[in-house]
């Protein structure tokens, strides 16, 4: 039985101590919203955010999470409301597909938690483990960036 | 419990056993190393020492204020991508088969790093790679025998970031005119390259440095897989050492 | 009707979802009692298959059923019926499908699916076209002539999966001219994988004896018919449905991992999952071809192009698949843009012992535009034209014919050219840094396939209107933003009234598929037409109400008013609620077909498309900077005018040509893959296929042309493929302008262009192409040449 934190509420498990933090939420905690798209760390789409920090939940063994606080992106804002991130995302039509979109939500959650204000290398620079291959970045990168200036943001979620 | 287990292996961030990498059946039992809080320390004295499970992350933010230390914190602080350099490990790191593009080995080669072992040991990195496949000694730390004067790391990759470099350049100044450099992800495994030290001696301005380089690239067994040909791995060192000690003189010695 | 609604840049209604990790792509679905597939696929490029022995599959913990080639021992395809579900008798490419196995974890599948015997005696493997093509190679498809041909027309022997000629004109006189230049190039690319995210996954389950099919698709419809075919059913037994996608490009635009879990779930009798992993997609994906080009064009030195001729290859793998239609491409691609004399081209899908490929964005075109584009930069260098003066004397116009003799419509493309140079504004000054500099100009031609859809809409009691298409939503946002747009403006509704129904071949009319562009012109069309009738029944029921002949009836704002009198309108709800006691509840339905833009005929031969319905043009510019030390190239701006004749959703579409360019960035720059000796291709992830990152964007200037003209709904043309065309081209004519050397490949990955500049690379010279059309055809080229000649 594996205890730790998930979205803010205690939370325990049955699973095998090598069976990836994705596999466990996924399959027995039915938050498909982490997404499993490489299992090598490199497209993102499986970020979540481990004690505060951004971790790829496909190559953490789900015994390295006990004890520990787990975020993902369905926690982000209660009762299916956005967060000022997602918001401002969903402003500038930067959706495409959807499927990178946890993970890079993640990625700049964390990112604006440690620098409210980014500069654009910075947001270039938080986003490098994050694949999108339908939207180009851009409109992503200038989301943050206008919503870092407009300074409307929430502490917490 | 490893050495009680016969069929185990140490686990320290995943990062690189979580991709099922390697050649034949995993072990039946994985032993965390989470859990020894010892093995997460970090001293940061004048013989700076780091345990196996600091993560990339934690190392480049402890290093933060340590300029003459910038040739390990980039490397650390700019390897992979974040969310990785969040749960990657120093020791995982080093004990990874097969890692020929490790951007920590260069640096750690250039400061001339001891890697400690359970039960006390304690041997030159070199050493360390060279006996890795045996695989009887657990790393506990990293020790950096003395800070540089000044240091720092260039990498080459073939896009902006987040991957893996063809080309590592990590050099070291280690006061008093001594130039260290170090090679990664050239050769299958990072080197010394003492040649070259010896071949610049005193004047280590990037022109020169470069142009020793050129001269001593056909001494090279660069190698060659599906990212990039060997000869370009080779092809691009000048200019990476360039890079690496422009770098290099614009800091102030500490 | 309320026309604020089109050019808005309506939001999207399923960004909140995609957004906080709701949306339930295929991938994130279970069925109760769900069961697992693996896959047992070929370890060897080319072999005899001698023995399959799944009964140590079937003694494996978990196991609940196995299938083989003996439970699907049909054929399917796209121009002609050479792809068997597994491999039979013969495996033909390194990963080919052997057998699957359904169990109750994934972990026993791949156990149980690893344990099956498999004895198989290698066969010479033809790895590369030149090999396939070589006299007395060894056949991939020995009875090739007994296959079925899905499409008419085609011309096929030996190792040719497919062949379309192109004749129009006197070719040896121009190219025997004492006044021209005659100017030769040799192009090679490789592939491209689409790297979609979510990979190709489906569910089926057998419900009532039907197979219902929950698919990651943008062809419901062909994942039906595939299906049923696969497994020898009647269609109407096959069910499909297909919640939202993530990424297609292409890739899904046919069957593919379907027919698998239909057979496993009919076999096991529970439902069955099977989802590619991402070392399969690197791997068996049916991606991009790799091809090679020889051009040559006879020139005269004020810059006409008296005759053009071509050959180019098409690696389609062992199956011809999406390449058989493919063929019929280059003609419009790599012979579009420019006004030419005589024409003569032959377009071949070549089998290999290779993972077949199939269609990605603009398929062939980014290849054929990468080549034209250098040829035409080649041939200003010959004849010392400017290259944008070359192209705006010789781009196509209104009258003018294209290469199968399609008469072309309106002035568009030197417009946009001119467009162009206004956008391009001023140049900044260029640093001394070392680097090397270059810029260029892409001219593209695509299309927009427009093949048939169907469409209905329903008015519902409260006012609302529910749109019904076997449309799928990618994520171009045609299913969520332009077509409840369009129907939103036909019936004065606001788009959140209108519900777009999730595509299920049971509840929708056939559809030809979903790919970018074709959405937002086909459905649109048919969703159009819908509400034509939807407009005319509700305006006969509400005549009575609103004592007004139905002609004088209009929608706006949820209300049918009479027109120019403000005060006598009614919700459209009550008209509705009066119909419902008299004429019955009101719905429309619409369809679209080509219109059938002509060719001149005895031109073309083997092509499934003789003439372009709906053109689409790019034009590109890209500025570039080289370092001479690494081979690195930095893009530093990108400009596009994109033809779209319409825009539905103008914030939409920049989104498009975003994404769509960066895309081809990496075509273009960092996306390489390679294929081993072994047959096997040797990228089997992220780590070694680059895709760009972040930190690899440009941000591109882009602007939207409108008023070409269009047989799309309102004039639109569809924005979602081409974006992608002529990226290839703008960035390797930058290159070459910028080292100053010839660029006859892609991707200029950066140990490419350090070879390139230090001239170590090779000369594409494709010694296995002969350098005469004539002896490049399997075809008679007198009895083509007859046909033009003779042409009625």
């Amino acid at each position: 039985m594996i205890e730790f934190r998930l979205n803010d509420r205690q939370t325990h498990v049955d699973a095998a101590p090598m069976a990836s933090l994705a596999s466990v939420l996924r399959e027995q905690l039915a938050l498909t919203g982490t997404k499993v798209a490489c299992g090598e760390g490199f497209c993102g789409s499986c970020t979540i955010l481990l004690d505060d920090q951004p971790a790829p939940a496909c190559l953490l063994p789900v015994a390295h999470v006990a004890g520990r606080a787990v975020r993902t992106v369905e926690g982000l804002a209660p009762n299916a409301r956005l967060s000022p991130l997602q918001q401002a995302l969903a402003d500038v039509d930067a959706v495409q597909c959807g499927m990178c979109f946890p993970g890079i939500v993640m990625s700049l959650t964390a990112l604006l938690e440690r620098t409210p204000r980014p500069t654009r290398p910075q947001v270039r620079d938080a986003l490098v483990g994050n694949i999108c291959r339908c939207t180009g970045y851009e409109r992503v990168v200038s989301a943050v960036l206008q919503l870092a200036d407009g300074g409307l943001r929430e502490t917490g979620e | 419990m490893l050495s009680a287990v016969e069929d185990s292996a140490p686990l320290a961030g995943g990062t690189w056993i979580m991709r099922r990498r390697g050649d034949g059946p995993p072990p039946s039992l994985y032993v965390s190393l989470q859990q020894i809080p010892t093995l997460r320390n970090l001293e940061l004295g004048a013989s700076p020492r780091f345990g196996a499970c600091v993560t990339h992350s934690s190392l480049a933010s402890a290093l933060s204020d340590a300029d003459e230390l910038a040739g390990l914190r980039d490397a650390a602080g700019r390897s992979a991508n974040p969310a990785v350099r969040n749960m990657a490990t120093i020791g995982g790191g080093l004990a990874a088969d097969a890692f020929p593009s490790s951007d920590l080995v260069p640096a750690l080669l250039a400061l001339e790093a001891a890697v400690e072992t359970a039960g006390g040991q304690s041997l030159p990195l070199e050493a360390f790679l060279e006996r890795r496949g045996g695989r009887e000694h657990l790393i506990t730390a990293v020790l950096v025998p003395a800070r540089p004067a000044r240091s720092a790391h260039a990498r080459l990759l073939l896009r902006a970031g987040g991957e893996y470099p063809v080309a590592i350049v990590s050099v070291v100044d280690g006061g008093r005119g001594r130039l260290r450099v170090a090679v990664g992800s050239v050769t299958s495994v990072a080197f010394r390259w003492l040649a070259l030290e010896a071949r610049v001696g005193a004047d280590d301005s990037p022109s020169s440095v470069a142009a020793a380089a050129q001269e001593l690239l056909p001494t090279l067994a660069p190698r060659d897989d599906v990212d990039a040909p060997a000869w370009y791995r080779a092809a691009v060192l000048p200019t990476l050492l360039e890079r690496a000690l422009t770098r290099l003189h614009d800091q102030p010695p500490a | 009707m309320s026309s604020s609604v089109i050019g808005r840049d309506l939001p999207r209604r399923d960004a909140g979802d995609k957004l906080t990790g709701r949306t339930r792509f295929t991938i994130d679905r279970q069925a109760p009692g769900m069961l697992h597939a693996a896959l047992r696929r070929s370890d060897v490029a080319a072999a005899t298959l001698l023995r399959v022995d799944v009964a140590p599959a079937l003694a494996m913990p978990g196991v609940r059923a196995v299938a083989t080639a003996a439970d699907a021992p049909g054929r399917y395809g796209v121009g002609v019926a050479d792809h068997p579900l597994f491999a039979a008798d013969v495996i033909r490419y390194h990963g080919e499908p052997i057998a699957a196995v359904a169990a109750d974890t994934i972990e026993q599948a791949e156990a149980a699916a690893a344990a099956i015997v498999v004895e198989t005696e290698p066969l010479e493997a033809h790895v590369t076209m030149a090999d396939a093509l070589a006299p007395g190679a060894r056949e991939l498809h020995p009875g090739w002539e007994r296959y079925e041909e899905l499409e008419p027309g085609g011309t096929r022997a030996g190792n040719v999966a497919w062949e379309a000629t192109v004749v129009r004109g006197d070719l040896d006189s121009a190219m025997t001219r004492d006044d021209v230049v005659i100017v030769e190039g040799a192009y090679a690319v490789g592939r491209q994988n689409q790297a979609s995210l979510e990979p190709r996954v489906a569910i089926a389950t057998v419900e009532d004896g039907r197979v219902v099919v929950e698919t990651s698709t943008q062809h419901p419809w062909a994942v039906r018919s595939g299906v049923a075919r696969l497994l020898d059913i009647s269609e109407s037994l096959v069910r499909v449905v297909v919640p939202a996608v993530g990424g297609g490009f292409g890739q899904k635009f046919e069957p593919s991992v379907e027919p698998f879990v239909a057979l496993l779930a009919r076999k096991s009798g529970s439902p069955v999952k099977i989802a590619l992993s991402r070392e399969e997609e690197m791997r068996t994906a049916l991606g991009r071809e790799n091809a090679e080009i020889f051009i040559r064009s006879a020139v005269t030195s004020s810059g006409e192009i008296l005759a053009r001729e071509a050959v180019v290859l098409m690696d389609c793998g062992a199956y011809g698949g999406e390449q058989t239609f493919l063929t019929t491409m280059t003609a419009h691609t790599l012979m579009g843009n420019y006004r030419l004399g005589a024409v003569r081209l032959v377009s071949r899908a070549v089998y290999t012992n290779t993972p077949p490929t199939g269609a990605f964005r603009c398929c062939n075109g980014v290849y054929c535009t990468f080549a034209l584009e250098r040829h035409t930069d080649e041939i200003c260098a010959a004849i010392d034209m400017d290259r944008w003066e070359f192209r705006r004397r010789n781009l196509i116009g209104d009258g003018d014919l294209g290469a199968t003799g399609q008469r072309f419509e309106g002035d568009v493309l030197v417009p946009m050219l001119d467009r162009m140079v206004q956008l391009r504004g001023e140049s900044p000054p260029r640093p001394d840094d070392g680097r090397l500099y270059g810029t260029s100009v892409a001219v593209g031609t695509w299309f927009v396939f427009v093949g048939p859809s169907s469409a209905t809409v329903n008015l519902n009691p409260d006012g609302s209107a529910t749109l019904i298409t076997a449309g799928v939503e990618l994520g171009s946002g045609s299913l969520v933003q332009s077509l409840p747009q369009i129907v939103a403006d036909q019936l004065g509704l606001d788009p959140a009234d209108v519900i777009v129904r999730a595509a299920d071949t049971d509840a929708a009319g056939f559809d030809s598929g979903v790919g970018g562009g074709r959405t937002t012109v086909s459905l649109g069309a048919a969703g159009t037409a819908a509400c034509a009738e939807v407009r005319r029944k509700l305006f006969d029921a509400a005549a009575d109400l609103l004592e007004a002949a139905p002609h004088d009836l209009e929608l706006a704002d949820g209300m049918v008013g009479v027109v120019g009198t403000p005060g006598r309108r009614m919700p459209i709800s009550e008209v509705v609620a009066h119909a419902h006691g008299t004429s019955g509840p009101i719905s429309g339905s619409g369809a679209f077909a080509a219109p059938g833009a002509e060719a001149m005929p005895g031109c073309a031969a083997g092509h499934m498309l003789e003439a372009l319905d709906l053109p689409v043009f790019a034009v590109h510019e890209c500025d570039v900077a080289v370092d001479p030390a690494t081979g690195h190239v930095e893009v530093l701006a990108y400009r596009v005018v994109q033809d779209v004749g319409r825009a539905i959703n103008p914030r939409a579409v920049e989104g498009q040509i975003q994404g769509g360019v960066v895309q081809g960035l990496g075509y273009a720059l960092h996306e390489e893959i390679t294929i081993g000796g072994d047959g096997r291709i040797r990228q089997a992830g992220f780590e070694t296929y680059r895709l760009p990152l972040a930190g690899d964007v440009v941000p591109v200037d882009a602007e939207l042309y409108e008023g070409a003209p269009s047989c799309g709904p309102l004039g639109a043309k569809g924005a979602g493929e081409v974006p992608i065309l002529a990226v290839g081209a703008a960035v390797a004519c930058a290159v070459a302008d910028a080292v100053k050397r010839p660029v006859s490949r892609l991707p200029l990955t950066p140990p490419h262009v350090l070879a390139l500049i230090l001239g170590r690379d090779d000369e594409v010279t494709h010694d296995h192409i002969p350098r005469s059309w004539r002896a490049n055809v399997l075809s008679d080229p007198d009895a083509l040449e007859a046909a033009f000649a003779s042409r009625g």
